[in-house]
């Protein structure tokens, strides 16, 4: 949101959320989701240092700091009691946070060349206008090889 | 589904005050969650919605009766309220991330926090995402001093707990107390907890929601005059 306000500050205060549903059934998702940002410890730093990274991890998970991070950076977070009326962006959008959401299936592939690629190319292929058809038949031959190969 | 937050609407009422004053183009933003307060024990419509990520906030569940209504929210892994942060020990470490972005943000977070542990100083290592990608695991895999890092889920995540790297974290009570529970899945282990996914990004499409509000006030308008002109 905050590069979307820089190309154009006049979006800030209008800007929601769309889910795409391609049903008319109930939907099992309603949107993704993405984590990059996660926090940890090193198991190989010294004891003392690990007790500092801790501590600090324990910081950031304060209500109030975690609230300085997300209005300062327009990212929503997964912290207990941060309010968020001070970035009106985040506060119109932060209904998401309480939909459906799939961990980031694009990103969870154990196998980038062989499953991953293929299917991506796949789906850009169909957006395009490719037959839905004989693409994945293709695309199914290319990773049944890819796999076995 | 019981986990899941989004801002209360205390605050978006707030926020609502705020925005009139500014623009009032912004008011059918609030409007839409307006017409719709929540209030505990009364119906509601869309299972799982919550109104915030504080511990006063409410769910819409199913309650005993079998009917959807607001309940009280368990957002931490327990009922306990969250725990104020640990004081850390003298001394100086590292801590390595790929968002230059947030260097400011967290560079007042960390001065904070150094006042607060007068003795423990905190260096930010900063790459680019390309970089971090790259070269994350191999640079603090050499580093002792690389006490506080982060990973993306999938692939990174794993790599890092494949080589021993990430400490086990499920005996801090922040982790439990203090974190929205749903969240903590991408970092947690069979069961274990070696990770704090701390932002959530959405690869949800934004829209102009004031431009769509305006687009169905006027095809409404124009779908009346149809009529008006069709009787």
């Amino acid at each position: 949101m905050s590069t979307v306000t820089k190309l154009n500050p006049a979006m800030s205060g209008k800007m929601k959320m769309m889910s795409f549903i391609t049903t008319d059934a109930k939907p099992l998702y309603q949107g993704i989701t993405n984590n990059t940002f996660i926090l940890s410890v090193n198991a190989k730093a010294s004891s003392t240092d690990q007790r500092i990274a801790a501590a600090f991890i324990s910081f950031l998970a304060q209500s109030e700091n975690a609230q300085a991070y997300a209005v300062g950076t327009s990212q929503h977070v997964s912290i207990i009691n941060v309010d968020y009326s001070a970035n009106v962006d985040l506060l119109n959008t932060s209904d998401i946070m309480g939909k459906k959401l799939l961990l980031a299936p694009r990103f969870l592939f154990n196998n980038v060349n062989n499953v991953r690629n293929p299917l991506e190319d796949a789906l850009i292929a169909i957006a395009g206008g490719a037959d839905v058809t004989k693409t994945l038949t293709d695309t199914s031959k290319t990773i049944k090889q890819g796999l076995s190969s | 589904m019981k986990t899941k937050g989004l801002s209360t609407f205390a605050s978006l009422r707030a926020g609502v005050v705020a925005l009139v004053a500014t623009a009032l183009v912004i008011t059918p933003l609030a409007v839409a969650h307006a017409a719709d307060a929540p209030t505990f024990g009364k119906a509601c419509t869309t299972e799982g919605v919550s109104t915030g990520q504080a511990t006063t906030s409410l769910i819409c569940q199913t309650g005993s009766n079998g009917k959807l209504t607001w309940q009280r929210v368990r957002l931490g892994s327990t009922n306990a309220r969250p725990v104020a942060a640990s004081s850390a020990p003298d001394g100086t470490i590292e801590f390595h991330h790929w968002r230059p972005e947030d260097k400011v943000v967290l560079q007042g977070i960390i001065d904070k926090f150094e006042s607060a542990n007068p003795g423990t100083k905190i260096n930010q290592v900063i790459m680019s995402s390309v970089d971090y990608t790259n070269l994350a695991y191999a640079k603090i895999s050499a580093n002792k001093k690389a006490a506080v890092f982060v990973t993306s889920r999938g692939g990174q995540f794993n790599q890092f707990y494949n080589g021993g790297l990430l400490a086990d974290l499920s005996n801090q009570r922040f982790m439990k107390q203090n974190v929205i529970a749903s969240a903590l899945t991408p970092g947690t282990v069979n069961g274990k907890l070696y990770g704090l996914p701390y932002q959530s990004l959405f690869n949800n499409p934004l829209y102009n929601a004031t431009l769509l509000h305006q687009l169905t006030l006027l095809q409404a308008r124009l779908q009346s005059i149809q009529l008006e002109h069709s009787v």
